[in-house]
């Protein structure tokens, strides 16, 4: 079963907390898309809220013809150049309309708009993730690894680790959480 | 506290991995843990950083401003009868597999095509997906600048394979990528 | 790599031995080139032409202490773009919408590593001085690299006298006719480029990951089982396996083996993916440019030779893979 699917089925019906999971879920990555933009992160926030809100608006004519975050993304894009318009500062050379959402490329030069502290903090917390898989036991690694860096499903991962679904599902959350005890200290350090 | 029950849960909805009844369960834990939330943003946290999105230190949550600003809206209500059935269900299994897998397009080692995803209309085709056997493409030769396929997909493929095995190509090397930036121009 | 580096050694050392005097100073001048390519920071616009197809195309190239990065943009038509950096390859096509992120085989095989694969090839090629010429404005020598059968195509190459880099190149077949050509029509070296320009010219999202581990192919072969099946009946004399990789394609996320053969300087790759799904494939031969394909369907499996050398060469090698379950 498609989860996003699911959820902008039941947000369609009436349920506005399904609507939270997605936003739960997509809000790192369309603040990070519309950062792209604009570069404030406070101004970010705010146009990644006005694009979530004309995103629930929409939803209802979403008819599922693309994946929800492909549809999601290319409202953020649009959000922004309005915003940017309406701010009548000058958009980016290129021209965002021509593009997809299906877009894959690292786009580097959004780290010069990340302030030193920010841009640190990511590469810290990058690297402690990658230090955690390093130290998971060999079938927990390997299981994260298929699913985040292959992008395998967690069928495809039991069929490839010819193992039950369960055993995938539990392998990755084992990977999770040592990951996230590592992120957790580098979050920890920030605050001090 | 959670149960490591529960975090599996958080763990499995960051690959999109539930069923109905564990989006039910979802949508309780997060209406009365409030660890959830916090907890299953730090791991899409994770998930986000290691798909290279640069993200600022800790979570940004933005449900409660929204809620907030939705709370006068009207909740929708659109029956299942209403969606265009013909349309959304004539989509092959497989095309969902690949449009959720977005994040598996750009992180696969080899070439990620994202193409099929921008010709719904050709792409995806009842027609096509009724397709009951292999078919082959048969070689005709002509001197564009294209590979000479009939198939969309047969010619992206060839194209990764092109790009795949570029990075060995000839005494050219300096040049070898100059094949696929030209690509189909006439 | 090390396995490389190894193979490199040892070729270098069999291959100075039996050097021909007349062939010494130009592959002599094949390893300036090649360091050249590698070491230099460049800028320029070149030309691709291969049949009806003219194709502009600006490139610029840093090497620093940070590794290369190579940014290539096409002038006319849709503006695709191609992004080399150590580790990464970017294709960009504007026009079909679609952006095609590659993790680059082998991680750093770039650019060519042409002394090692000459060492080998110098058996099957003829290599020799031709005329200096001037291309791009700057002074340049002729080599001449005939092959001494039918199997691969010969080159011709000029190389700038005073930096070693390659400007101009041209593929030929047996009757000799050119059958595509690379040449700088402007150049610059020991420019300095800033950032902005190896950035692709589209804003879009940033959906990569870093792709810090190397040893990420090596589980994957480990863990799919991944002994090959497959074996090679026939190669053209000096064509030996120089690089194999198992990789997952994106769109459904087939296993696709790259085996890699090489006489040192033409190479072919046979790509075997596993058919998942119906879906078609190319039944015979095909071809771009001087790039010719030939496509077969083995054992559920879509089998496609591709490489820089005749269509019979293609075709043969096609013909002669089987799967060891048939023999």
């Amino acid at each position: 079963m498609n989860v996003d699917q699911e959820l902008v089925r039941r947000v369609q019906a009436g349920d506005k907390k399904a609507f939270d999971l997605l936003i739960m879920k997509y809000q790192q990555r369309i603040i990070h898309v519309i950062t792209g933009f604009v570069h404030d992160p406070v101004e970010a926030m705010d146009v990644a809220q006005e694009a979530f809100i004309k995103a629930y608006r929409a939803l209802p004519g979403f008819r599922g013809d693309s994946a929800f975050y492909t549809w999601l993304y290319r409202i953020a894009i649009n959000t922004s150049k309005n915003y940017l318009t309406a701010a009548s500062r000058r958009p980016p050379v290129s021209d965002v309309d021509a593009m997809d959402a299906t877009i894959y490329y690292d786009a580097p030069e959004l780290k010069e708009f990340e302030t030193p502290e920010s841009s640190l903090m990511s590469d810290e917390l990058k690297q402690a993730i990658h230090l955690a898989i390093q130290d998971l036991p060999e079938d927990t690694a390997t299981a994260i690894k298929l699913r985040e860096f292959e992008g395998l499903s967690y069928e495809e991962i039991a069929q490839a680790m010819d193992c039950p679904i369960g055993t995938v599902r539990s392998r990755i959350f084992r990977a999770r959480e040592a990951i996230d005890k590592q992120v957790k200290a580098v979050m920890g350090g920030e605050e001090q | 506290m959670m149960t490591a029950k529960q975090r599996e849960l958080l763990s499995a909805f960051v690959d999109g991995e539930l069923n109905k009844q564990e989006i039910d369960e979802l949508l309780a834990l997060m209406e009365t843990d409030k660890d959830a939330k916090t907890e299953f943003m730090r791991y899409q946290l994770s998930s986000d950083v290691i798909h290279g999105y640069k993200s600022y230190s800790t979570p940004v949550d933005l449900t409660q401003r929204i809620s907030a600003a939705l709370t006068d809206e009207k909740a929708h209500s659109v029956e299942a009868t209403d969606m265009p059935k013909a349309k959304v269900f004539a989509l092959p299994n497989w095309f969902w597999k690949q449009t959720a897998g977005l994040a598996a397009a750009a992180s696969i080692g080899a070439l990620a095509v994202v193409g099929v995803m921008n010709q719904p209309q050709t792409s995806l085709s009842p027609q096509l997906a009724e397709i009951d056997s292999v078919q082959q493409q048969g070689l005709t030769h002509s001197a564009t600048n294209r590979w000479t396929v009939g198939e969309q997909e047969v010619e992206d493929r060839l194209n990764n394979y092109l790009v795949d095995h570029n990075e060995y190509a000839g005494a050219s090397g300096l040049f070898s990528y100059a094949r696929v930036v030209s690509y189909g121009e006439e | 790599m090390r396995f490389l580096l190894h193979l490199f050694l040892v070729m270098s050392v069999a291959w100075s031995a039996s050097i021909q005097a007349n062939d010494k100073e130009a592959v002599q001048m094949l390893e300036r080139m090649t360091e050249a390519a590698k070491n230099l920071t460049y800028e320029g616009v070149f030309a691709y032409q291969s049949g009806k197809t003219l194709q502009s195309i600006r490139i610029f190239h840093r090497a620093d202490a940070r590794g290369e990065v190579e940014r290539l943009i096409s002038l006319n038509g849709a503006a695709r773009e191609v992004i080399r950096s150590n580790d990464m390859v970017t294709c960009i096509n504007p026009e079909g919408k679609q952006v095609n992120v590659s993790r680059r085989p082998l991680g750093r095989g770039f650019p060519s590593d042409l002394p090692r694969r000459l060492s080998s090839a110098t058996p099957y090629y003829e290599v020799g001085l031709g005329d200096t010429d001037r291309v791009a404005g700057r002074q340049a020598h002729e080599l001449i690299i005939k092959p001494l059968d039918n199997y691969r195509y010969g080159y011709r190459l000029w190389v700038d006298s005073e930096t070693g880099l390659l400007l101009k190149s041209e593929l030929r077949n047996d009757q000799g006719e050119v059958l595509e050509t690379f040449a700088f029509s402007s150049v610059s070296t020991s420019v300095h480029i800033p950032e902005h320009k190896l950035k692709p010219q589209m804003n879009g999202e940033e959906m990569t990951w870093h792709r810090s581990e190397p040893e990420t192919p090596m589980d994957m072969a480990k863990m799919t089982n991944n002994v090959s099946q497959w074996r090679m009946q026939w190669l053209p004399e000096g064509f030996a396996l120089v690089a194999q990789q198992t990789r997952l394609r994106a769109s459904n996320g087939a296993a696709v083996e790259q085996r890699v053969y090489s006489d040192g300087l033409s190479s072919v790759s046979i790509f075997i993916e596993k058919i998942r799904a119906r879906h078609d494939h190319l039944n015979g031969g095909s071809h771009v440019g001087a790039i010719n394909a030939y496509g077969t369907i083995m054992h559920a499996h879509f089998v496609t030779v591709v490489g820089e050398v005749p269509a019979v060469t293609v075709e043969k090698i096609g013909n002669a893979i089987t799967h060891i379950a048939a023999q």
